[in-house]
């Protein structure tokens, strides 16, 4: 789909959602929207933007969103900060990309009492944290990866082709080999060892697969290992960690 | 991209590598001025501990001590709840706290933290956006429970005893670790397993 | 006896040129080689860092980079240019830490990302660095060292061949060849595609 029609989509949807005011049970986008003005954001008609894109893609929960804007009008970090965490997952969004592990990630910084400059940026030193830039990375990584072994496939209208993935499912792929990324990296593992990443991330979606309405069903669990290989895995981390 | 712009750009980014590591070098003048003066020998036990723990080769290390000493912990623990739990979805627990009934295709997971004496404690995870969820003790013995009804997937979680998040669950799946610290892993709808 | 302090000390040697500390260093005033490695020590982790991409290895080798310095001192010339001299042990010491690690490989922690002005130029430098600094990886040690010697300590041609022990013009094909590389790994991975906004 090309981007201005996504846009004008967004739009759309918005308006209707907003005319309506009761989608969504809960939060409205409509809410999150006044919420985001009260934080006066330099960036605020690209986010409001993406958001709308992610509203529209089902990618993001109106009732997510609304409580991670709160937290962050509520947190005493910087402005700056509050608007990169939020900046990330709209740049997330336009990139294409599902965001439920960043708004996690940011949830469970938030509830810790992490600064924002290490959930946004994560650190060095004695203890790796992996922020929110780096694990957008990391999804993209992902992402370009499961492309690239013909797992999923746009045609020309923006319809996915036989042999691939729907939406929903690729994200949830992609959200899951990610985040074993990300674990395995925080956890103080090395990039070379391809086949330990491999053997992770294989667990994962086994396991995923294995359960009762399994969140991932087990033909995608056994396409996405049979095409990918440890060291493709190992390539993902490398552009990441640099 | 222009030929002067990618010059730049290589300047910059290795001079940011640099900026960003400067303090590695704090008082490295000292330190080898200190090592060619015989004063401290390199190989003292202030080095040895410090490397031991330094991020690269310590970490390791000092991170298999913790995980060792409280799996030790979790030994005497899981033998003392191993008494009290009910499993997960069946049987009568002994202490129950009040939820609605888990709906349809959802299984009742219990949290369960020995904390005699706390305050208050309360399990925050990646299903309640990391809000704290209540646990309770009505009987008074310092075994804190709550039952919370969760759809088949893994979710991430940990407890908060009077404010101090405990991420190792006696009761998990897995660990992992997020923002330093660990948190616990369940997968709820293991077939053969709940609702 | 006058005992100077610590800050005078500093000051005395702070305020001697790089020859007399030399001279000092080699009388065995390690004090003066202090200073030596306080003037030289971002150049020379620069440099570890470069070839090396890692920050722990390179921190290491910085380190040791000065004590071998020290110990060699005695077969330094006066008359050449010290860091060059420096940088040559730098180099082969990095050089020595590839060869090993071809064996035993180690990775390094990802870089802090420190706050800015404007968050949106944070995130975008940030992610366009972290690209350079990807394709900078993928480079072969052997196009990557000339070009971290060029392009971070500035140094000659000239001096490039010197330390790396290899014909000028060996070095100029090997940084043109390298930024040609580098660009193409920088454009495939999207970097213009960061710079807007």
């Amino acid at each position: 789909m090309n981007r201005g029609f996504g846009i004008l989509v967004a739009l759309l949807l918005g308006a209707v959602i907003l005319a309506s005011g009761t989608a969504f049970g809960g939060a409205t986008p409509g809410d999150v929207y006044r919420a985001l003005s009260g934080l006066e954001l330099a960036h605020h008609d690209e986010i409001v933007q993406a958001f709308g894109i992610g509203f529209s893609l089902g990618r993001l929960s109106p009732d997510r969103m609304i409580q991670l804007v709160n937290r962050l009008a509520a947190d005493g970090g910087t402005q700056a900060d509050k608007e990169g965490i939020l900046l990330v997952v709209a740049r997330a969004l336009e990139d294409d990309l599902p965001v439920d592990l960043l708004i996690d990630k940011a949830e469970e910084g938030l509830a810790r009492n992490i600064p924002l400059g290490v959930i946004l940026n994560g650190t060095v030193g004695e203890t790796r944290i992996l922020g929110l830039v780096q694990r957008k990375q990391i999804l993209e990584g992902v992402r370009d990866l499961l492309y690239s072994k013909g797992i999923f496939c746009v045609s020309g209208k923006g319809q996915a082709v036989a042999t691939s993935l729907p939406i929903e499912r690729f994200d949830r792929i992609v959200t899951e080999i990610a985040d074993v990324l990300c674990d395995y990296t925080e956890s103080g593992g090395s990039p070379f060892d391809g086949h330990l990443i491999y053997e992770q991330v294989r667990i994962r979606l086994e396991t995923l697969s294995q359960l009762r309405e399994p969140p991932i069903l087990a033909e995608d669990a056994a396409l996405v290992l049979e095409r990918i290989e440890p060291g493709d895995l190992t390539s993902v981390i490398l552009k990441v960690l640099g | 991209m222009r030929e002067d712009s990618l010059d730049q750009l290589l300047r910059d980014t290795l001079k940011q590598e640099v900026s960003q590591e400067a303090f590695r070098l704090e008082g490295l003048e000292d330190r080898v001025v200190t090592e060619l003066a015989g004063r401290v020998p390199r190989s003292g036990l202030g080095d040895l501990l410090k490397r031991l723990l330094a991020p690269t080769r310590g970490a390791r290390i000092a991170q298999l001590a913790v995980v060792g000493a409280t799996a030790a912990i979790f030994l005497v623990l899981g033998a003392f709840l191993g008494e009290r739990i009910a499993p997960v979805g069946g049987g009568a627990p002994r202490h129950s706290t009040p939820v609605a009934a888990a709906p349809a295709g959802e299984d009742e997971v219990l949290f369960i933290m020995p904390a005699p004496g706390a305050k208050s404690v309360a399990v925050v995870g990646n299903f309640n956006g990391w809000s704290p969820t209540p646990l309770s003790d009505p009987d008074g013995d310092g075994i804190w429970t709550a039952r919370i009804p969760l759809s088949p997937g893994r979710y991430e979680y940990a407890f908060v005893v009077d404010g101090h998040w405990w991420g190792q669950d006696p009761l998990a799946d897995d660990y992992v670790r997020s923002f330093g610290q660990y948190n616990s892993v369940r997968y709820v709808g293991r077939v053969g397993e709940g609702a | 006896m006058y005992i100077r302090s610590k800050e005078e000390k500093d000051g005395v040697y702070h305020n001697l040129n790089e020859v007399d500390l030399l001279r000092a260093s080699l009388a065995g005033d390690t004090e003066a080689w202090g200073e030596i490695v306080l003037r030289y020590k971002d150049a020379v982790f620069g440099l570890c860092l470069g070839f090396l991409r890692n920050r722990a290895d390179a921190e290491d080798l910085t380190h040791d980079t000065f004590i071998r310095a020290y110990e060699n001192l005695r077969r330094y010339r006066l008359d050449k240019k010290f860091s060059t001299w420096l940088f040559t042990i730098a180099s082969n010491l990095s050089r020595n830490r590839l060869r090993h690690r071809r064996y035993h490989p180690v990775v390094s922690p990802p870089e802090q990302m420190t706050g800015g002005i404007d968050p949106a130029a944070v995130v975008a430098r940030e992610a366009r660095h972290a690209r350079v600094k990807a394709a900078l990886d993928e480079l072969p040690h052997g196009y990557r060292a000339p070009l971290v010697l060029r392009y971070y300590n500035e140094l000659s041609y000239k001096e490039i061949a010197e330390v790396l022990s290899l014909p000028e013009g060996t070095v100029k094909t090997r940084i043109h060849r390298a930024k040609v590389m580098l660009k193409e790994r920088m454009e495939r991975n999207g970097v213009m595609e960061y710079e807007r906004g």
